[in-house]
């Protein structure tokens, strides 16, 4: 059964070292929102608060790694769940 | 309009099925029957490994062979690389990790389908073998490393009812364990994808829901969903395997790849790699009730195998939450359903979502009850029935009819087979083992519940467009949805509905496609509601604009009213809003139950552990049958997949790789292992549902499996906390 989307989802990929990207997901994993989504890409999904402050952490643990670029996208659905 | 003559063939009535003769006759066009000129055919390379890393992927010995026309890795996904029908959470290639064994790797499109196996064959693949995480208590435990990078724990779901602490005078415990079964569907995994002219495509597939494939597919081809556009291939059952992508975006990316018409189409062995299946589960149970034999409270902690990906689990730890308890009036209770990720195959929607399982361990425990307070097992049940007005543990209350005790005692009241009726049938058939001496009788019962329609909050909808029209002179009426007849009689119902409701007698159903608004999945017992209150809903609003004609001409013809022109409405059906569960399980979830109750008569050779089921008698609440004859093919059908679960239906998984991806293997029951059925079918209504009507078609699977055991129990003495039973359970080896 599908759900509607989340309320915020941010979809980054990563430019670096794979120490970048393992360290992204470690960075985002405790917030149950991160998934992956290609190679050195991730998604997170949920409510707004909950992406952003993971979506910090993230960034902060793959720019520590070694991380020299992100492209993260943002989308909120008009129709979502929080 | 006075002079419409009663439709014939309208609701009520036992229609015959227009593809049941062309089944039967092996004319049927199925998905994997199609063609197109030029066409290429697919074919893919999977994981042989439950769990490993690529380390490299060399495609160009598959290039040279001749005859190929492309080999598509990850790299060449044009849009979103994963999917999902919860969460977006499994590659539709892989790019390094591979979570399960068949997980899909490389795509190759060929002149013949030989040269596509081949050609994927020798795709060289570095892997780097990792040890798989098989076993699900295992994946709860925090400190093991994560498959995914949110954790293993897919979803936990709490409820807590009353106290759920509150204790009763005779306590009895029990753990079960429920194993894996496959959908089986007879047609495996077929599809044509043909590339369009606008850049788009267009997909013939034989799926269960053809709106979420598009947006799926959509998302992964990084296409605009109008161009790509799904019309329903014959459909060979489903059952909840076809609900979540196989080879749907494969064939989309090697059609637009290529510029040409590619199918694919899985093989038996491949369909067991290609498909979820139904969770396996272990249960720990704990019922407490009075001297009397009124349940106080239930305890119940629920382990559910989702296995690599998520597919529709979230949902299915929720059903099976809900229904933990059964259709019994529990004052208080203390559920904990988990769901977790491990490199077992993906697990997902089976007929019965979550409600098989615990419906084999709340009734074994009802039956272990019973004999505790030596009161005989259908009284207890009937003592704690629920009923219209009950509350159920996740706080919501039942609206609908809840007939259970009536089902109780219409099973009850039912006459028995005679044991020793000189029919001359004896468990082992014509092997041929006994001639009577060391069989056992034993008789046993079980009732069970499920929600009816998507719950938690979605918006579930169907849509129906219907036009009225003249031709030769004549009404003809057209029904338009995308709703997916995958062998329940869904097309012939709509065509019942439509003449009922326009008194007209022709009617066509036209194929089934993404031109019309969603219709929403063919599972969860939900289409003949939701598209039949959809179509009904259409052919109201046609009937309205035709009463508008009529004017002041009162007893005018339909025929002279179209003479104006032809009448056409689109409508949506919606259920009543639904609300999810809160963090203690509380919530409105649910629109409404379906009910049934069976009780099932075996026979074992007690030396051999070889079984008869010598009949099942059954009572369900259909609310409204609209084609009796049907509800008798679907009552049947899910009792045979019921049997299958209780006897002989398990995929084998050791150490994460299928052992039995076959149909010699895998064992489904035949028609030598179907006993007779005796049915009675109530029609309460549902005064929130259109007709009345309810779903059918999951509640037969859902309390045959348990009536089945019960009455392996009563034959053999042994405690039979499992299925499939096999006979070394029964025999105690």
């Amino acid at each position: 059964m599908p759900v509607p989307p989340a309320e915020l989802s941010a979809h980054f990929t990563i430019a670096g070292p794979e120490e970048a990207r393992d360290a992204a997901v470690k960075a985002a994993g405790p917030s149950g929102l991160a998934r992956e989504a290609g190679p050195a890409e991730l998604i997170l999904a949920g409510s707004r608060d909950a992406v952003l402050a993971a979506l910090g952490d993230a960034v902060v643990a793959a720019l520590d790694a070694g991380a020299h670029g992100l492209d993260v996208k943002l989308e909120a659905p008009t129709e979502s769940r929080p | 309009m006075s002079t419409i003559a009663p439709p014939r063939s309208g609701i009520g009535q036992s229609v015959r099925r227009p593809d049941g003769i062309p089944k039967v006759k092996g004319e049927f066009a199925y998905a994997s029957d199609m063609w197109a000129d030029r066409m290429l055919w697919g074919s893919t390379l999977r994981s042989p490994h439950p769990r490993a890393r690529i380390r490299s992927l060399d495609i160009g010995p598959a290039l040279r062979v001749p005859g190929v026309h492309a080999v598509l890795t990850h790299e060449d996904v044009p849009g979103r690389k994963t999917y999902g029908l919860e969460i977006q959470d499994q590659p539709v290639l892989a790019w390094k990790d591979v979570r399960y064994q068949g997980e899909p790797v490389a795509i190759v499109a060929a002149d013949h389908p030989e040269t596509a196996r081949a050609a994927a064959a020798k795709i060289e693949v570095d892997w780097e073998v990792l040890e798989p995480l098989t076993d699900p208590e295992r994946a709860l435990d925090p400190s093991v490393a994560p498959l995914h990078p949110s954790g293993n724990v897919l979803r936990h779901v709490r409820i807590e009812h009353g106290d759920p602490r509150a204790a009763g005078e005779v306590v009895v415990s029990g753990e079960y364990a429920v194993g894996m079964q496959d959908q089986a569907f007879l047609g495996p995994e077929s599809g044509l994808a043909v590339p369009a002219e606008d850049g788009g495509v267009d997909l013939y597939i034989a799926t269960q829901w053809l709106h979420v494939d598009r947006d799926q597919l959509a998302a992964s081809l990084d296409l605009e969903p109008e161009k790509v556009r799904l019309v329903l291939g014959g459909v060979g059952g489903a059952f909840g395997g076809r609900e979540d992508l196989s080879m749907q975006v494969h064939a989309c990316m090697l059609a637009l790849h290529t510029g040409r018409p590619v199918k694919m189409m899985y093989g038996r062995e491949e369909s067991f790699f290609g498909h979820i299946h139904r969770h396996p589960a272990r249960m720990r149970y704990e019922h407490h009730a009075t001297r009397d034999g009124r349940l106080v409270a239930v305890r119940a902690w629920i382990l559910l195998d989702g296995g690599a990906y998520a597919s529709s689990s979230t949902a299915v730890c929720s059903n099976a939450a809900s229904f933990a308890c059964g259709p019994y009036d529990v004052p208080n209770a203390e559920v904990d359903a988990y769901v977790v990720y491990t490199d077992n195959p993906p697990c997902g929607a089976m007929r019965g979502f979550g409600a098989v399982q615990t419906c084999f361990a709340h009734e074994a425990q009802m039956d272990k009850l019973a004999a505790e307070l030596g009161m005989d097992p259908v009284e207890l049940r009937r003592r704690n029935a629920l009923s219209t007005g009950s509350t159920l543990p996740t706080g919501a209350p039942v609206r609908c009819p809840a007939p259970v005790a009536e089902l109780l005692d219409r099973v009850q009241a039912m006459p028995e087979p005679v044991d020793g009726d000189g029919d001359g049938l004896f468990p082992g058939g014509i092997s041929n083992v006994t001639h009577g001496e060391g069989v056992r009788r034993g008789v046993g019962y079980a009732i069970g519940f499920k929600n009816i329609g998507y719950s938690e909050g979605f918006d579930d909808y169907s849509t129906a467009r219907v036009r009225l029209s003249l031709a030769g002179g004549e009404p003809l009426a057209e029904v338009h949805t995308a709703a997916a007849e995958v062998g329940q009689g869904l097309v012939t119902v709509q065509e019942q509905i439509a003449r009922h409701e326009l008194g007209v007698e022709r009617v066509v159903v036209l194929p089934a496609d993404t031109r019309v608004g969603t219709a929403g999945s063919s599972s969860a017992s939900r289409q003949t509601m939701m598209t039949g209150g959809a179509v009904k809903a259409a052919c109201e609003a046609v009937m309205e604009e035709l009463r508008a004609r009529e004017g002041g001409s009162a007893g005018a013809r339909v025929a002279e009213l179209l003479a104006g022109g032809p009448v056409e409405a689109t409508r949506e059906y919606h259920h009543r809003q639904t609300f999810p569960l809160d963090e203690k399980g509380q919530g409105d979830a649910h629109v409404t139950f379906a009910f049934a109750a069976h009780r099932a008569v075996v026979d074992v050779d007690v030396e051999l552990g070889l079984v008869r089921v010598v009949e099942i008698a059954t009572a369900q609440d259909v609310g409204k049958a609209i084609n009796p004859q049907a509800v008798e093919g679907q009552i049947e059908g899910g009792i045979a997949q019921g049997l299958g679960l209780a006897l002989m239906e398990e995929i084998q998984v050791v150490d994460g790789e299928v052992r039995n991806a076959s149909f010699t293997d895998y064992l489904i029951p035949t028609v030598l292992d179907m006993p007779p059925v005796r049915l009675d079918v109530l029609e309460l209504g549902d005064p929130d549902a259109p007709y009345g009507l309810r779903g059918v078609g999951e509640p037969p699977t859902i309390s045959s499996t348990p009536a089945i055991v019960s009455a392996l129990r009563a034959a053999t003495g042994a405690a039979l906390t499992r299925v499939p039973v096999r006979p070394d359970d029964m025999v105690g080896l």
